[in-house]
């Protein structure tokens, strides 16, 4: 069988986390993919955003690839705001994004926010 | 019929009689080690691809017959059904049935009436098989049945269950875990995954390139263990792989919560919720797990064995063989199938070739131009290499053989009522695909005769001490140029004295006739030999030793028997290892050339008149029968001045042969001999020259054994 060797480590394909600020709420906005590749600097922010204390909107709708590790670190997160007692709304995730989480059962965490469907940034 | 249509009805042969030849196999693992996943998923798969393959020819008959095969072996690989050795027996019976239907189809037949009878009949035992409260009472005990393991039924789950904790460094390789489930959906469907995140730390505490998540899979696939397996292939370093197949033992699914790190409870739940068990099957699996809690964690393997379902011999056993599987289903796919006429169009033009590149020799040396002999030298050595690998490609593993001996022990056996172990070593000695065809015959009438005659009756076996159950083992190995091929058991032995009445009362020996061991044991080859007291219908159909040893000598080989009184019998046949072309030895007599075949020359040396004594040569102090072919051969003319002796050891016998002069190695194509010298003993062939003239190969094993006999009686 072939090495199955996630894309996002071959090729380098800029993510950009946008974060924005509206009255207690913080809006974290993922653009590009979200792999192994930039795990790290996606957990810089990620837990920056954790500890500013407020509720958090992902929003999904410009990411266009997601693997094992991504997941992985939005589930962690998700995990530190269901501890805290904060809200986190996971939202607009691209068609690929659906894919992956409802491709591992977890499709369920988009539920109140139907796929954009748009995927272009 | 087309001609495309004929190329694939040979492939449906063909593909049948391999299947059929697995299925046979499965069943008596079955038989042996219990009911296994693997052996039950081999013969259904048989059954299931020859059904499919049958129906693309419109072969109704064996479609509606595979059907019901199919539907019975459902019920077993669903651990409804167990199975004792009679079933076993009708699946092979069916398994035969299949194979005659096959050969029909591959000859044109149409099944003739009896066929159908037996279709018929074959069907209904099916069917009875089939009927849910069978009543089984006076019949021996069932084996490895569902329900003679308490708590232990198979659930009812088609799926696989896969359970998956990868090595947490996995992502840093670049391997994405997500990639790979994807790859799993080409094998089956992955029905559902759920994520545990049991291990997942917080999100300050976490390395975001580790992985802490570990995976559960429902998985529906007519994929083997291996095939599911070979996906997790470059992730199996540091990662925990667990898999339950469908219709699992509720014990598996035990044995899997035990090795997880998530504890059962947490994991039961999910096994129900993701829909591997269903609620009665979770509490059934906890009840059982509470009775082994008491004492310690409890293996699969252990269970079974503290519940007496099967001994721990069998288990071990079990698990060897599914190694095997395992390593054979792993090499299936790196086969190409050639047709057999093509391999030997390919061996005869390289034959040719031979032949052409020897006159080409010729030729150059004739020139006396060095680079064209240069050239010429090359062109030899890859012909030879050529040559080599042309013959190899023809050489299969002679297991091709014995493979088809572990039915006939259990049939024979069974039929006997003798309780016999078949042991097989050096399957996979390789021999020319000519040959194996043709020792099928003379070693099924061995292993006939090992059943028949060598092993005794229980009974008889018990009174002399020895294990009830007779062992019969075939081997087979190389040996400089030849294979080696024994079939021993450890039965009583030859009877001496019965063979010399025997003989006497045929007229082969005079009563009186002083004869060594050695010697009566070489009656049984004499033509009309056959000692059996009361004929059965597995030997002594008239059929005897002498029939084995002509069809061996046909092909250059020879057998030889090795017989201790009480403990056994040994019968060795030596084959070449190919009948088409062989590295030879040119020597000349008078004006003809004669081949040797090198792998027997062990030297050769200057002949002088002085070191005879009687028949014998003395060689650095050694004495050696010899011949002169000029005497042999009765050729004309004056002996030359100076004689040269080609030493030639065959097996144990070593002989000189003096010849007027030595000529050189070659390679020699033999040529079968027409059919009016046939009877000529001491030839074995013919060989083509580089300058076209024709040399006789000698057949030196049928040479030294005459003379073996000769130096011995003198």
């Amino acid at each position: 069988m072939p090495r199955p060797v996630s894309e996002a480590a071959s090729r380098t394909h800029p993510m950009k986390i946008i974060v924005t600020k509206s009255e207690n709420q913080l809006r974290l906005r993922l653009a590009g993919e979200l792999c192994i590749s930039q795990a790290q600097t996606a957990w810089d922010r990620f837990l920056q955003v954790a500890e500013a204390g407020s509720d958090l909107t992902v929003d999904f709708a410009s990411l266009t690839e997601i693997d094992t590790a991504g997941i992985q670190l939005v589930l962690a997160l998700r995990q530190e705001m269901v501890r805290e007692d904060r809200k986190l709304h996971l939202v607009n995730p691209s068609p690929e994004v659906a894919e992956a989480f409802a491709f591992l059962g977890r499709g369920d965490l988009f539920r109140d926010f139907p796929p954009s469907g748009n995927a272009s940034p | 019929m087309s001609l495309d249509l004929e190329a694939a009805r040979t492939a449906f042969v063909q593909e049948a009689s391999d299947l059929l030849g697995e299925m046979e196999e499965a069943l008596l693992a079955m038989e042996r080690f219990g009911v296994q996943a693997e052996s039950v998923n081999a013969v259904f798969r048989s059954a299931h691809t020859i059904k499919g393959s049958a129906g693309l020819f419109s072969l109704e008959d064996m479609v509606d017959f595979t059907h019901i095969l199919e539907t019975v072996l459902e019920e077993v690989r669903a651990g409804r059904k167990s199975v004792d050795s009679e079933d076993i027996s009708l699946f092979l019976e069916c398994g035969d049935h299949l194979r005659h239907l096959v050969d029909d189809f591959a000859n044109h037949a149409h099944p003739t009436e009896s066929r159908q009878a037996t279709s018929r009949r074959l069907l209904e035992r099916l069917q009875d098989l089939q009927a849910p409260r069978r009543s089984r009472s006076g019949k021996g005990p069932s084996i490895a049945a569902g329900d003679t393991i308490p708590g232990g039924d198979g659930v009812q789950s088609e799926a696989w269950h896969l359970s998956i904790r990868l090595d947490p460094e996995v992502l840093k390789t670049g391997i994405d875990p997500l990639s790979l489930f994807r790859y799993l959906g080409k094998l089956g469907e992955v029905q559902r995954i759920d994520v545990l995140e049991d291990n997942l730390p917080s999100i300050s505490e976490m390395d975001p390139e580790r992985l802490y998540l570990g995976f559960e899979i429902q998985f529906r696939s007519r994929a083997n263990r291996t095939e599911i397996e070979s996906v997790f292939e470059f992730v199996r370093e540091g990662s925990t792989i667990r898999m339950v197949p469908p219709h699992a033992q509720i014990v598996e699914y035990l044995q899997l919560l035990q090795s997880l790190p998530e504890g059962p409870d947490r994991l039961g739940e999910l096994l129900v919720s993701c829909g591997a068990l269903t609620t009665t099957e979770l509490a059934q699996m906890l009840s059982l797990q509470r009775k082994s809690d008491l004492d310690r964690p409890p293996t699969l393997g252990r269970i079974l064995v503290e519940q007496e379902v099967v001994p721990q011999v069998v288990v071990n056993a079990a698990l060897q063989r599914q190694k095997s599987f395992r390593e054979r289903s792993s090499q299936e796919s790196r086969v190409v199938k050639v047709d057999v006429s093509k391999l030997d169009h390919l061996i005869n033009l390289v034959g040719e070739l031979v032949i052409a590149t020897a006159g080409a020799r010729i030729a150059a040396i004739g020139e006396r131009s060095l680079p064209l002999e240069e050239a010429v030298n090359g062109v030899t050595k890859l012909v030879e290499e050529i040559r080599d690998a042309a013959l190899g490609v023809r050489m299969i593993p002679v297991g091709e053989v014995f493979n088809r001996f572990p039915r006939v022990v259990r049939d024979l056996s069974k039929e006997l009522g003798k309780r016999i172990d078949l042991q097989i070593e050096g399957a996979d000695t390789e021999l020319d695909k000519s040959m194996v065809e043709r020792i099928v015959d003379p070693l099924t009438h061995i292993m006939r005769n090992a059943i028949d005659h060598g092993i005794e009756p229980v009974e008889r076996r018990r009174l002399a001490g020895k294990p009830e159950v007779g062992t019969i083992r075939m081997d087979a190995w190389h040996d400089s140029g030849s294979i080696l091929i024994q079939v021993s058991d450890d039965g009583g032995g030859l009877d001496r004295e019965r063979i010399l009445r025997k003989a006497i009362a045929s007229g082969l020996v005079q009563p009186g006739q002083e004869l060594t061991d050695r010697e009566v044991i070489g009656l049984i080859f004499e033509p009309g030999f056959s000692t059996a007291e009361t004929v059965t219908n597995l030997s002594g159909r008239g059929v005897g030793m002498d029939v084995v040893k002509r069809n061996i000598e046909v092909l250059r080989g020879e057998i030889d028997v090795e017989s201790h009184p009480g403990t056994g019998t040994t019968m060795r046949i030596r084959l070449p290892l190919t009948l088409a072309i062989i590295d030879g030895f040119q020597v000349l007599a008078g004006k003809a050339a004669f081949v040797v075949p090198l792998d027997l020359v062990k030297e050769c040396a200057d002949f002088v008149d002085s070191s005879i004594h009687g028949d014998l040569v003395v060689l650095r102090g050694e004495a050696l029968p010899f011949l002169r072919l000029r005497d042999l051969f009765s050729i004309a003319g004056p002996r030359p001045s100076r004689e040269s002796l080609v030493v030639v050891q065959y097996g144990n016998h070593r002989m000189g042969i003096v010849v007027d002069q030595l000529a050189g190695e070659l390679q020699a194509v033999i040529k079968p001999m027409g059919a009016l010298f046939r009877e000529l003993k001491a030839i074995g062939g013919t060989t083509i020259l580089g300058n076209g003239s024709v040399a006789l190969i000698l057949d030196v094993p049928h040479l030294s054994q005459t003379f073996a006999r000769r130096s011995r009686i003198c």
